[in-house]
């Protein structure tokens, strides 16, 4: 009896622990890989973009993978920022760059 | 009394035609005070620039760039000239380029002065498409329209040719023509854009090296000043191993900087190739040339 209680105990705990690979489902994980990837060519097409964004997408895929979906959803995550941040850097300077102040001295 | 009346009748039109005239005047400096945006005034005030950061270099001396802020570079670099690492490209281009095609025509005629000393012209403007021109795109034209395959435009035997016609322009002045052509000034306008935005995720901007770094060093680089750069191209770099074309070296600096670089001959990189060419207007070419 004890023996079965442990063991059930046992499983529990581990199925707990192993409860956050499970939540990540790998559609999500997909979705997101779209999401930043086209967040990514948008900011391309306005001459923008980093090529850390690039790096990121492609870790989330091979760690997709590889079935850790709850790596890949970071990095997913992580490059969409980052792909919505360059796009936000390439709209404003096409609308705010200078030349330097000190051109007109 | 008849007479003073005439005289001052006379006077009056004559103070009105003074005074037309200097309405006149007056108008004339205004438009060009507004014309101070266009492309000459920008050239005197960047070109003007770099006279006064380096008082000691004329418009050839930026050309040498990096080799200008280290002694030891500079000693290299001469050792390396003794057997210029691009001469082997120079004669490839000239066989290249002398080689008929099949249709019996050469690129010599797709050119003026048969292609000879026409290098420091580009890139053009184009008044039958509206944009600009590069050599290298003209060469490929030359090709198309002479039923053969494009060449690939960052290195290889495109930029062979290239090295081949920028020798025979070795000497002559850069100049880059912005006509008066709205088409013309929003190429020009583009390429200056492209070039004092800021990218990557450092959001360094190519002036940031180029103008008010220039002469300092940076990661064991110095960095050259933007007037004079493009004078050297095609380069052969010994860190490429080959000779490469200007916009590889643009794609370069965009990745270095760590942003997803334009890519080579789309109507912006040529616009950049536009305004950063313009930029050494008056700096004679010292092209094809050697890089680390
Ligand atoms: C973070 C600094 C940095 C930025 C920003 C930068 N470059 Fe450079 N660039 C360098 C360094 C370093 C070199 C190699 C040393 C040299 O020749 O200046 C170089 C070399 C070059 C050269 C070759 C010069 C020669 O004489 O061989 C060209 C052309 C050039 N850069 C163009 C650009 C353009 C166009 C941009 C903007 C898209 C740009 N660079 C942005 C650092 C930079």
């Amino acid at each position: 009896m004890m023996k079965k209680l442990q063991r059930l105990f046992l499983i529990s705990v581990v199925m707990c622990l192993s409860m956050p690979v499970w939540a990540v489902d790998e559609q999500q994980v997909q979705q997101t890989i779209e999401a930043a990837k086209s967040a990514f060519n948008k900011a391309v097409a306005e001459q923008g973009g980093w090529m850390s964004t690039k790096k990121l997408l492609k870790d989330a895929e091979l760690s997709a993978a590889k079935g850790d979906q709850q790596k890949a959803l970071e990095l997913a995550n992580q490059a969409k920022h980052e792909a919505e941040l360059s796009y936000a850097q390439s709209t404003t300077q096409k609308q705010k760059w200078s030349e330097p102040a000190y051109l007109d001295q | 009394m008849i007479r003073i009346i005439n005289s001052s009748v006379a006077q009056v039109a004559q103070v009105t035609q003074k005074v037309a005239w200097y309405a006149i005047a007056l108008a004339v400096v205004t438009m060009l005070n507004t014309a101070a945006a266009g492309p000459k005034e920008d050239l005197d005030k960047y070109q003007g620039f770099f006279k006064q950061r380096f008082p000691e270099l004329d418009l050839a001396g930026l050309a040498n760039g990096m080799y200008n802020f280290s002694e030891d570079k500079r000693n290299q670099y001469n050792d390396i000239m003794e057997f210029p690492p691009y001469d082997v490209a120079v004669e490839e281009g000239k066989e290249l380029y002398t080689t008929p095609f099949k249709n019996g025509k050469h690129y010599a005629d797709c050119f003026a002065q048969g292609g000879e000393g026409i290098a420091q012209s580009y890139p053009k403007f184009d008044k039958g498409t509206g944009k600009v021109q590069t050599l290298a795109a003209a060469i490929n034209e030359c090709r198309k329209n002479n039923g053969e395959a494009p060449l690939k435009y960052l290195k290889g035997n495109l930029v062979k040719i290239q090295a081949y016609m920028a020798e025979t322009s070795r000497g002559k002045p850069i100049n880059i023509q912005v006509p008066d052509d709205p088409r013309a000034i929003a190429a020009y306008e583009e390429g200056k854009r492209i070039y004092f935005t800021r990218r990557g995720p450092r959001e360094f901007a190519c002036y940031h090296c180029h103008w008010e770094a220039s002469g300092m060093r940076i990661r064991g680089n110095e960095l050259s000043p933007a007037v004079g750069q493009a004078a050297n191209f095609p380069v052969y770099r010994s860190k490429w191993g080959e000779i490469g074309s200007i916009q590889r070296r643009y794609i370069g600096c965009m990745r270095n900087i760590g942003a997803v670089p334009l890519k080579e001959q789309t109507e912006a990189m040529n616009n950049l190739e536009y305004f950063h060419t313009y930029l050494s207007n008056g700096v004679p070419m010292n092209a094809p040339n050697s890089r680390f």
